[in-house]
């Protein structure tokens, strides 16, 4: 009986493919972008060398985190921030609901940012009798509807636009309407006033300055904007791995994202706000930052995963895996679905997300091969299975997994272990349909190899018994 | 060159003719081949599904085996990227660091020490058919970046190479396959067929557990492609 | 136990963490910087003025965005003044600079200016905003803006945003126009319209931010 979060994964998979139209949406959406990807890498002089150098600043910044935290912390209170430290998501859900509290806030508008989702922001704030609209097209739908995002960054691209329509319409009041661009228009209307009358605008970071004690917001939609501005309270939910040395470091970090989150030379808005930003429309305006821990710090003491905390939210990962185009993203049952979301679930959403991601993966390495800042997502993926309990393989692969070490200790256990397999394939052939054979599951999908009469020792053996080329063609 | 061969347990016992194969390419090209059948596995199954313990135990025993041959010829390349990529890192600290050091350096893929390190493409092959590449995704990992197995193919008499749309992964993943049976197969049916809309009779892998997913997956095909080991192209005359 | 959450005690609690982390495993040596030409990824940006409007007015075209290029303040005032009579614009949300005072100086009668101090409530109704950029970038087509004089805000509500720069501002690269904008107390890098993945994940050339982006780009130096 295999691990029921395994079979949980498989179902899920299935599922999704039964929907013959959601998936091919599905696969078209990817295409597009990673088209637009390819494009965007080649303009780059040396895409390569670019990557390389995204991968060095941010290790530098992840091995000086702690210097470049103080920096960033002593800047920005200096300059009028009020700065939060949240080792927990409890303590980041405390604080959120801290200062709204003091602050008076009874409404709020948002960003789309997993950082939220992971210390579940939006609950806090609801207990509170805070009113919490989301902003971001995608996310927002999705949030109407109750559902599981299947995207960092596309949260709702798992839904036809008939189905977008009926939700604005049966949630906003809006007219039906399954045209892309009137859905647009219609959120945008409804939005308006939220964003001019919400009392607090809440987002995440893409990166935090630390020379500059500055928050950067990237986006396509210019939400983060008027959050950032218009609100009286401005509160940013940080992980602390955003932290990044200075501004100097954007321009090609921020052209990295570009290329690899939506095929652009740069994503349309990027900010830069600090406390001390001026603002003009009349309120004092504070700004909070709630830097989050919650399970970073232990990443970044594993040599083979810390690198992932280097990620900038592409979603490249995702859009090339294999498994991800076959399973949809709300088949990880996380907020980070994907390659990167496999290896920082765990540690950051534990209670959240099926905990078997890590084993769902053939391992083929392309999620590595196109993240921007070098992450080693397979030695990262192969680490986190270290990670996990045995009995999450399975006992079909612990099994096999005994005998195969066995086997391989000596060259008689393995010639006596090549007999018995060989022994074996026969009987799983004969077995193949019924329940006896633990193989079964396997062989519906694959004919099996046809048994050679020798294996390649036996004929090495017979054509000489001897290592000599020589001998050999003399027998030949 | 003192050539050692590395014999992956699932050639050994179910793929025979690839060793074969590879053997005849090297000594054709006039080099000295060696083999040792106290020779196992590489440790790839036990590292893939996270039992660190198990693939340093049967890594350990490839560390030695080798002797002092110059180069160590891999006919997989999943088990050439877990000894030149992984062995360093595995060993790392342990009192075996070095010897796996010397293991990784001298360890190679065949299609990658043909053309990297022979500095070979024509190896004098002929075999008449129309073929298309389906190269195991560890080619990256273990130093194939420059298309080897394309290289090769050009200069093989009689041989017609056709493309795929797209590239892709056959599904197999080691211990992923025994997980996730259903899984693996719908990926490895995805890739079938794209292989079997490409226009070619035959598809041909550096990887033998690619060929082994792969031709079962289209053992359940009505007309379905062959699958051979690109060692057996090359050897062919 | 209640809890006081003081920040020291969540501060340290962290910074320890990290130094466990550091100690542990953690990243023994850095991934080195290779050898590469400034932090800019794209190829060689054109060193002079001509190649550099050239290299902006495409990528302006790439991004749907509108560029008019003014050989005077004069003209681009001219500019803006027509502009605004074909739009049909009453109420423009302006930030409250010489530099923008001056390009406004020719509109029609009865055009309100308003300025942010009048408030989120005025700006929101205004149906163009009128900002000056301190930077702009002929790679990208990145238009950096600050942050004073209510352009934060003028530039964020705005539904068409019409920026003014000069061209001896327009930079060869990113990197370039970052330093060339010089330290205020906020950026906001325009490059092109907002965009919203709609339903499908379809790109939708419209989302909270401005719909319309107009450049004009002045010449002259004073």
């Amino acid at each position: 009986m295999r691990n029921s979060s395994n079979a949980d994964f498989e179902k899920a998979v299935a599922d999704f493919q039964y929907d013959v139209a959601s998936a091919q949406r599905h696969r078209d959406g990817l295409d597009r972008e990673n088209w637009a990807r390819t494009e965007a890498r080649a303009r780059f002089r040396d895409w390569g060398a670019a990557r390389a150098a995204g991968a060095a600043i941010r290790d530098a910044d992840l091995l000086h985190l702690e210097r470049r935290l103080a920096d960033f912390a002593a800047r920005f209170e200096s300059a009028g921030g009020r700065l939060h430290w949240a080792p927990s998501a409890g303590d980041a859900r405390e604080a959120l609901v801290r200062i709204a509290k003091e602050a008076g806030v009874r409404s709020c508008v948002r960003g789309l940012s997993s950082t939220l989702e992971e210390i579940g922001a939006d609950e806090a704030l609801g207990t509170s009798g805070v009113a919490v609209r989301h902003s971001q097209f995608g996310d927002m739908v999705n949030h109407l509807r109750g559902g599981r995002p299947s995207h960092m960054l596309h949260p709702a691209m798992h839904l036809s636009r008939e189905e977008v329509g009926e939700t604005l319409h049966a949630k906003m009041g809006s007219p039906t309407t399954s045209n892309p661009e009137e859905q647009v228009a219609l959120v945008r209307k409804s939005l308006r006033e939220s964003f001019l009358q919400a009392d607090m605008g809440l987002a995440g970071a893409s990166f935090l300055l630390a020379e500059e004690g500055k928050v950067a917001l990237v986006e396509h939609e210019g939400n983060l904007r008027l959050i950032a501005s218009m609100p009286r309270v401005f509160v940013v939910v940080a992980g602390i791995e955003k932290v990044t040395e200075s501004v100097s470091d954007l321009p090609l970090l921020l052209q990295l994202v570009g290329a690899s989150a939506g095929g652009t030379a740069l994503p349309s808005g990027v900010s830069l706000i600090g406390p001390d930003t001026p603002r003009a429309c009349g309120e004092t305006a504070v700004m909070h930052l709630i830097l989050v821990d919650n399970g970073r710090s232990l990443l970044l003491a594993d040599t083979a995963s810390a690198e992932a905390l280097r990620c900038v939210k592409c979603g490249a990962c995702a859009d090339i895996c294999p498994v991800y185009r076959m399973a949809g993203g709300r088949a990880y049952g996380s907020v980070l679905p994907g390659p990167i979301g496999a290896v920082l679930t765990r540690h950051l959403m534990p209670a959240r997300g099926a905990q078997a991601l890590p084993l769902a993966t053939p391992l083929c390495g392309a999620c590595g091969d196109v993240c921007p800042v070098g992450i080693d997502l397979h030695r990262a993926l192969v680490s986190q299975r270290r990670e996990m309990p045995p009995a999450s393989r399975g006992w079909k692969v612990n099994a096999m997994l005994r005998l195969h070490e066995r086997m391989m200790s000596s060259q008689a256990r393995y010639n006596r272990g090549t007999r018995i397999v060989r022994i074996l394939a026969v009987l799983a052939d004969l077995t193949r349909k019924t329940s006896f054979n633990p193989l079964s599951d396997w062989m519906r999908h694959r004919t099996l190899p046809e048994t050679p009469k020798k294996t390649f020792r036996g004929w090495w053996k017979s054509t000489a018994g001897a290592t000599s080329s020589a001998a050999r063609k003399d027998k030949a | 060159m003192r050539i050692a061969l590395h014999i992956p347990c699932l050639v050994d016992q179910w793929m025979p003719e690839i060793g074969v194969s590879m053997l005849r390419v090297l000594e054709r090209l006039g080099h000295q081949v060696s083999y040792n059948p106290e020779q196992t596995c590489c440790g790839l199954p036990p590292m893939d599904a996270g039992d660190r313990r198990s693939a340093i135990a049967t890594a350990q025993r490839q560390l030695g085996v080798y002797g002092d041959a110059d180069a160590i010829v891999s006919a997989s390349a999943s088990c050439a990227a877990m000894m030149r990529k992984e062995y360093p890192v595995l060993f790392a600290g342990t009192p075996s660091e070095s010897a796996a050091m010397a293991l990784s350096n001298r360890t190679h893929e065949f299609t990658h020490f043909l053309v990297g390190i022979l500095g070979v493409t024509d190896v004098g092959a002929r075999y008449e058919d129309t073929v298309i590449v389906q190269d195991g995704c560890k080619s990256r990992r273990c130093g194939c970046v420059a298309g080897e197995s394309r290289q090769l193919l050009a200069r093989v008499r009689g041989l017609k190479v056709v493309e795929a749309r797209e590239e892709g992964c056959c599904g197999f993943g080691g211990p992923f396959s025994l997980t996730y049976p259903a899984l693996s197969g719908a990926m490895g049916e995805a890739r079938a067929d794209i292989l079997l809309h490409s226009g070619a009779n035959t598809f041909v892998t550096n990887d033998p557990g690619c060929l082994m997913q792969l031709r079962g997956i289209m053992g359940r095909h009505a007309k379905p492609l062959r699958g051979v080991h690109i060692a057996e192209v090359l050897a062919s005359v | 136990m209640s809890r006081k959450s003081e920040p020291a005690d969540g501060r340290e609690i962290i910074m320890a963490r990290i130094r466990e982390a550091s100690k542990a495993a953690g990243l023994r040596a850095a991934t080195p910087m290779p050898a590469y030409d400034g932090r800019n990824g794209l190829p060689e940006p054109h060193a002079d003025r001509g190649g550099r409007i050239s290299a902006f007015a495409r990528r302006m075209e790439e991004l749907r965005t509108s560029f008019v290029l003014c050989d005077t303040l004069q003209d681009a005032a001219e500019g803006m003044a027509a502009l605004c009579e074909r739009a049909k614009w009453r109420r423009l949300g302006v930030q409250s600079s010489p530099f923008v005072g001056d390009v406004l100086a020719g509109l029609p009668g009865g055009v309100e200016r308003v300025t942010a101090d009048k408030g989120k409530s005025a700006l929101g109704a205004c149906e163009a905003g009128i900002v000056e950029c301190r930077a702009m970038d002929a790679q990208t087509g990145a238009v950096v803006v600050g942050a004073e004089n209510g352009a934060l805000e003028v530039s964020a509500c705005a539904p068409t945003l019409v920026v003014f720069g000069r061209a001896h501002r327009l930079a060869g690269s990113l990197d370039e126009a970052i330093r060339v904008a010089g330290s205020p107390g906020g950026l906001t890098l325009f490059t092109g319209p907002s965009m919203t993945y709609g339903a499908e994940r379809r790109p939708v050339a419209s989302g909270h931010g401005p719909t319309s982006l107009v450049i004009y780009l002045i010449l002259a130096e004073k």
